[in-house]
């Protein structure tokens, strides 16, 4: 939506608004893929069995294979907790940093919290990061941007000679509205599904016996609530500082971001929206050979290798903290 | 925050309510539509309606 609103076809107001409609629909209909991940993917158990005794001697629910968050909820807490300080604080300065990125630095930190300092009976369950899947999701974090810039590369091409055809001025303008517009809801509808099920994955780890639906509509909700309040800022980075946005940049930009998001949503992994549009912005403005805002565009890489370090840094040190009281 | 932001999140959470109500997502994701529109349905029509008024004041 921050490209629409860079460029302005869409006010800020409008551009909530698509967001409220098309962020609920993603995040119910398809946010079940990255929950999944985000659940029960990164930390597990070694002995699933011990874990399920371990469950049983806890009276939880015995439908349902505990994770390690099941056994000790406050560690979800304090995941979610380490997340949301970094991206609070890097909002409040103006900077993307990713949610998914965030909430895996933090999944994986308190993971090991748990695994080092968690009680006798937990370490008879053995609790261990998923390396395979940790590997896979850094695979999908370094290919996002740079799949974004090839589909934005690609799309800008298409769309610039399918355009130029058309000579009525008036014409272009209101395609260029439509198709904008169009991928912008686009754009929030793989943004339910990717980035509402970060949140809300860690509390289907606490509880996995939750209804998985209405779980991510009330991480929807949440989103809203968030975009509604604190939305402006970011927008204008995006929109804005990094690159100058023409109408048909714009829609190569979102359309690259939100397939590029959507073909990690089908393969489970946690990727992080912010990184595809960035990816976006930046592939068609490589075609246009007209990147500019140079000196904004170095500071979000640095925001992107600091974040994982970071929440697993601050969620190490919250969970060990709050498993000890 | 501005109003509309005030409205956006009053609705969003009536819609989680009532999905939560009935045990049923899309419940909550289509009151969450219908609201969002007739919020913007009403204040196209009020913008309208006070544009006209000025015309007329203006003739």
């Amino acid at each position: 939506m921050g490209i629409s609103v860079g460029s302005r076809i869409l006010t800020v107001r409008r551009a909530v608004f698509l967001l409220a409609l098309f962020v609920v629909l993603g995040a119910v209909l398809e946010g079940h893929y990255v929950m999944g991940t985000i659940s029960k993917g990164i930390v597990q158990f070694e002995n699933e069995n011990a874990a399920v005794v371990l469950a049983e001697n806890m009276n939880l629910s015995p439908s349902v294979t505990p994770t390690p968050f099941t056994i000790v909820p406050i560690a979800a807490v304090a995941a979610i907790l380490s997340a949301s300080i970094w991206i609070l604080a890097c909002t409040y300065l103006g900077l993307p940093a990713s949610t998914g990125h965030s909430l895996v630095g933090a999944i994986t930190g308190a993971g090991l919290a748990i695994g080092m300092f968690g009680s006798a009976a937990i370490a008879t369950a053995g609790v261990s990061v998923n390396v395979n899947t940790f590997l896979q999701i850094l695979v999908s974090w370094v290919m996002t941007p740079l799949v974004a810039i090839g589909f934005a590369f690609l799309f800008y091409h298409i769309a610039s000679r399918a355009l130029n055809r058309i000579k009525n001025i008036l014409t272009l303008n209101r395609i260029y509205s439509i198709i904008t517009i169009a991928t912008a809801c686009y754009m929030a509808y793989t943004f339910g599904a990717n980035d509402v099920s970060h949140g809300v994955g860690l509390v289907l780890a606490a509880n996995p016996a939750l209804n998985i639906p209405l779980l991510a509509l009330f991480g929807a909700v949440a989103m809203i609530c968030g975009a509604a309040m604190y939305s402006s800022r970011m927008i204008e980075t995006i929109g804005k500082k990094i690159t100058v946005l023409a109408p048909v940049t714009a829609f190569s930009a979102q359309l690259a971001a939100a397939m590029t998001v959507h073909v990690f949503v089908w393969l489970s992994m946690p990727v992080s929206t912010s990184h595809a549009v960035v990816g976006g912005v930046v592939g068609a403005g490589l075609v246009k050979g007209s990147l500019v805002g140079g000196k904004q565009l170095g500071r979000i890489p640095l925001i992107w290798i600091l974040t994982p370090f970071v929440t697993i840094a601050i969620s190490l040190l919250l969970t060990t903290i709050f498993m000890g009281f | 925050m501005e109003s509309w932001g005030f409205i956006f999140i009053a609705i969003a959470i009536l819609g989680l309510f009532v999905g939560w109500i009935f045990n049923n997502a899309l419940v909550g994701v289509v009151l969450i539509w219908v609201g969002m529109i007739a919020v913007e349905v009403l204040s196209f029509v009020k913008k309208k309606s006070k544009r006209l008024d000025k015309t007329e004041n203006e003739d």
